[in-house]
């Protein structure tokens, strides 16, 4: 009953862990990025892992969770800020079984699990989204904003909607599981 | 075109189980998603948002997650009593910023001296830029803001009025609970369990002459005038502030408005309403008087069962934690239903595969798959319906369409008994096996549902692989927990409007020796007559939406320009 | 229609990544960081821009008209925003997302918000101070309030990328193609 979604085998590179990165997607710094794993990061994101707190050792500038989706042309980015004086940027920390739909931009700090966040929206520095909340299409979401758990944010800029219903975690589990069984690799000389 | 839906009906308390008909355009208030409704295992029965009864389990701030003690919600007015703030401008969460550090002079930009900052301290949106020193609020430290503006809002005169208030009802709500628990009968007749609201539905009696006859009071009881006499008759209130002159102390209204219309330049000087209307007083009309608002409480809510009180939802103590303590929701007691149109799926396949192949982030919706995908009339359509079990036994599904007395208020009266499209389904019951981890594969066998007198076609393929072209109505696929079905659906000539038709799905639990039930009406569930003595019987009702049909007309019209 | 001529003078002290795609004549001041993927069009004319300035990601700075484009000092233009005005002063900020027509001439310290589209329909300058935000593009004017604070965060910022943006990109250098 599932519509496969196909994609350009040559395109991605599926690591060991069964994380599929498009090779059009541009990472900066890379080592400075974890994928937790079944992860999928689409043609055309920017994801910036070269903006790093400064100090030495091993830094994690992004980490994103299982299951994760980001959509096509996404820029994802730490957030910056001056504190006490000294300016530096923040780790960004994406939970398991998120969502990020296509073109938007994300430099939240955390992001809880089983988020969805729709296309085109925009969140902005600092923002803390919790457990199983949603993001509507084309949201503005300004700075500093916290999105309590289960919660239906939308509009600019991005106010509480409602609340959505208890078995969210469970949907969006089954969802972005489903999408990644989905998400197949076409072999080019396939026939329509 | 939106995808094919189906829907659950949730009876909410009416007293016959069976849904209106799908045409009726005021059927769609008793239809949920499966994933928003509720299963009452006492009862057994399916409640939705609107039957429950619902109470508050605790309050969380939503700006700072912070929990609030229900004691303290009371005083604090349901607002958040830290330092939350709303920008009364564009109503997004104000952030605490020490004031710049004093310029030299000379141009040059200061590096700021102290790590903290210096005060004094302002509410600042950095959304539209709005800070707090435009109504005069600066704060000397960046915490505790709650109490800073205390002395403030205790004297801001709507609260005042509001505690004058408050002392003017206390001794008559306190003599009328009394009096209520004098007089049992009173409370035990009326509907209202206030107090309040009964003494004012009696004071409306008292002054409208018409409505006493409405009114559930009986005569007997509007017959002790003296008591309710004393209840109704309160002292009259006289306010702190006369109300023609308040707006001398800056609470807007009458002269100081016009005065202020008479030298208006920009409309935006005027605050919108949608920025004023949330406030409990008549304040300034003024953008620049719009002071930062604190932010109002959320609650987690838990729900019981109307009929029976039984839990349903009970969320945890921790106000951000997503799991539940009791969650019964109706998605692991009944079999979820996927609807799919085979022609559709494909249309939807090969359109994403061309896409991929193009690559294109953008891809607009085709005029070729939209024809593809419609339901045209005068054909025959094959539909999947895929069921899966929640349960960890197997189940014995039924399922049955209701007749639908399709009447149309125009048109020749015979055409109206004909309804303007026919579905077959499989009528025999069939198995969907339990969930489990590891699960088993089964090949699916075949039954053909031909015992339905509104079959138009029967197709007879004797293919045991459908993944590609269901040609038959019955059970399809048997995969792990997942039954799909295929029916069909004829779509008359003349047929108009969308394909939507109610289905009871009734199915069989909890047994190891099922036999299927003998019940053939589509009216209510019946306990089935069997060897196995915990078998139950649950049936619900199903809306199935497959989609707008295209008049014949339409359809040709989309043919000739492909 | 004329080819467009390359000429690139980017200061020494500028940090210009790889990934940018630069057209036409374009000059770039000292302490100027260009993130990569950015993009800067002087198609009809010249793009000179100033000092300090940070141009984010996905940024499009295009010049369709014949006259010299000149973007000031300390500007910040965030991700995935679009700037044709003609004239920019010091110290603003374009918020993601934001689209400015090239009728509006922008002073100083201004803010144009996240996803405002600033479109008028005829010529407009924009005072300083003035903030643009919401889906409609509603203006109001900053107090001022926090401005050397921001100021102070700009000058910040900009530095931190000068050193860190070295280190994980390749920089693109010099006049010229």
């Amino acid at each position: 009953m599932e519509l496969p979604i196909y994609y350009s085998k040559s395109e991605y590179i599926e690591t060991d862990t069964g994380n599929k990165v498009s090779r059009k997607a541009a990472i900066a710094g890379p080592q400075n990025i974890i994928l937790g794993g079944k992860t999928i990061i689409s043609s055309g994101a920017i994801i910036r892992g070269d903006l790093r707190r400064s100090g030495s050792g091993p830094a994690v500038v992004i980490s994103l969770g299982r299951y994760c989706l980001v959509g096509e042309g996404c820029v994802m980015r730490p957030p910056y800020k001056t504190y006490r004086g000294t300016f530096n940027y923040y780790p960004m920390k994406v939970g398991d079984h998120v969502h990020i739909g296509a073109n938007s931009v994300v430099e939240a700090a955390t992001i809880g699990n089983h988020v969805e966040i729709g296309k085109n929206c925009v969140i902005g520095k600092f923002t803390i989204i919790k457990d199983c909340a949603k993001v509507v299409d084309n949201t503005i979401v300004p700075a500093n904003t916290v999105i309590p758990a289960l919660s239906l944010f939308g509009g600019s800029p991005a106010r509480f909607v409602e609340d959505l219903p208890e078995s969210t975690q469970e949907i969006v589990e089954a969802y972005t599981k489903q999408y990644y069984m989905r998400f197949q690799p076409l072999d080019k000389d396939r026939e329509r | 075109m939106p995808a094919p839906s189906i829907l659950y009906h949730c009876p909410c308390l009416s007293t016959s189980p069976v849904p209106p008909p799908p045409h009726l355009p005021s059927s769609s208030y008793s239809f949920h998603p499966l994933h928003t409704l509720f299963f009452c295992e006492e009862c057994d029965a399916v409640r939705c948002n609107r039957c429950v009864s619902v109470e508050v389990s605790g309050y969380y701030c939503p700006n700072c997650l912070f929990e609030v003690p229900s004691a303290s919600v009371r005083a604090e007015k349901n607002r958040c009593a830290r330092n939350c703030f709303m920008c009364p401008n564009c109503r997004n969460t104000l952030s605490v910023v020490p004031s710049d550090p004093p310029d030299p002079g000379d141009g040059r930009l200061m590096v700021p001296i102290s790590a903290v900052g210096e005060p004094p301290f302002l509410l600042y949106c950095n959304y539209c830029r709005w800070d707090s020193s435009e109504v005069g609020m600066t704060f000397e430290k960046p915490t505790g803001l709650a109490a800073q503006l205390q002395k403030f809002e205790d004297s801001a005169l709507d609260s005042l009025e509001f505690d004058r208030l408050k002392e003017h009802f206390e001794p008559i709500i306190r003599a009328s609970s009394l009096s209520s628990s004098t007089l049992p009968t009173q409370a035990a007749h009326s509907p209202h369990t206030n107090p309040i609201t009964a003494a004012a539905t009696a004071a409306l009696a008292r002054d409208i002459p018409g409505v006493a006859k409405y009114t559930p009071l009986t005569r007997s009881q509007r017959g002790h005038k003296d008591k309710s006499a004393n209840k109704d008759e309160m002292p009259q209130y006289k306010s702190r502030v006369d109300i023609t002159t308040a707006s001398k102390h800056g609470t807007g209204g009458g002269e100081l408005d016009v005065e202020m219309m008479k030298r208006l330049e920009d409309v935006s000087e005027i605050a919108r309403l949608e920025q004023r209307w949330s406030l409990s007083w008549t304040t300034s009309i003024e953008t620049r008087d719009l002071k930062p608002l604190r932010i109002p409480l959320h609650s987690k809510r838990s729900k019981r069962c109307p009929a029976c009180t039984h839990i349903l939802i009970k969320p945890e103590q921790k106000a951000q934690s997503v799991r539940f303590k009791i969650k019964l929701a109706a998605a692991s007691y009944l079999p979820a239903i996927v609807v799919a149109l085979p022609h559709r799926q494909q249309a939807l396949a090969v359109e994403s595969a061309k896409r991929s192949m193009v690559k294109s982030t953008t891809a607009p919706p085709d005029e070729d798959r939209e024809g593809k995908c419609e339901l045209q009339a005068g054909k025959t359509y094959p539909f999947n319906l895929a069921l899966s079990n929640p349960l960890y036994d197997p189940i014995q599904v039924r399922l049955s369409v209701q007749r639908m007395h399709v009447s149309h208020s125009e048109g020749a009266p015979d055409k109206a008994r004909r309804p303007p499209f026919a579905i077959s389904l499989p009528t025999s019951p069939f198995t969907i096996s339990a969930f489990a981890e590891a699960w088993e594969y089964e090949e699916d066998d075949e039954m053909f549902g031909l015992d339905d007198d509104e079959v138009l076609e029967a197709r007879l393929r004797g293919e045991k692989e459908i993944k590609t072209k269901p040609k038959s109505v019955g059970v399809l696929e048997k995969k792990g927990n997942t039954t799909v079905i295929g029916g069909e659906v004829v779509i008359g000539k003349e047929a108009r409007g969308n394909v939507k038709f109610n289905m009871l799905v009734s199915f069989t639990y909890r047994s190891d020796d099922p036999s299927p039930s003998e019940s053939n009406d589509m009216g209510s569930p019946s306990k089935a007559g069997s060897k196995v003595t915990e078998t139950k019987t649950f049936a619900f009702y199903t809306v199935v939406d497959l989609g707008a049909i295209i008049p014949k007309e339409e359809a040709k019209y989309i043919d000739d320009i492909l | 229609m004329a080819p467009i001529r390359d000429k690139f003078t980017i200061h020494s002290k500028a940090v210009v990544c790889q990934d940018v795609e630069l057209k036409g004549d374009i000059t770039i001041g000292a302490g100027t960081i260009v993130h990569p993927k950015a993009t800067i069009f002087a198609i009809a004319g010249p793009i000179v821009i100033g000092s300090g300035c940070i141009i984010e990601e996905s940024a499009i700075v295009v010049n369709r008209r014949k006259e010299v484009m000149r973007i000031g000092d300390d500007n910040l233009f965030e991700i995935g925003c679009r700037v044709e005005s003609p004239s920019i002063g010091s110290f603003n900020t374009i918020s993601v997302r934001a689209r400015i027509h090239h009728t509006v001439r922008i002073s100083s310290f201004c803010v144009i918000g996240a996803g405002c589209m600033l479109i008028p329909q005829e010529d407009e300058t924009l005072d300083d101070y003035t903030v643009v935000y919401g889906p409609e593009a509603e203006r109001r004017t900053w107090s001022g309030k926090g401005k050397i604070q921001e100021a102070d965060l700009r000058r910040k910022h900009a530095e931190y990328l000068r050193e860190m943006l070295p280190k994980f990109n390749r920089l693109r250098r010099g006049d010229g193609a």
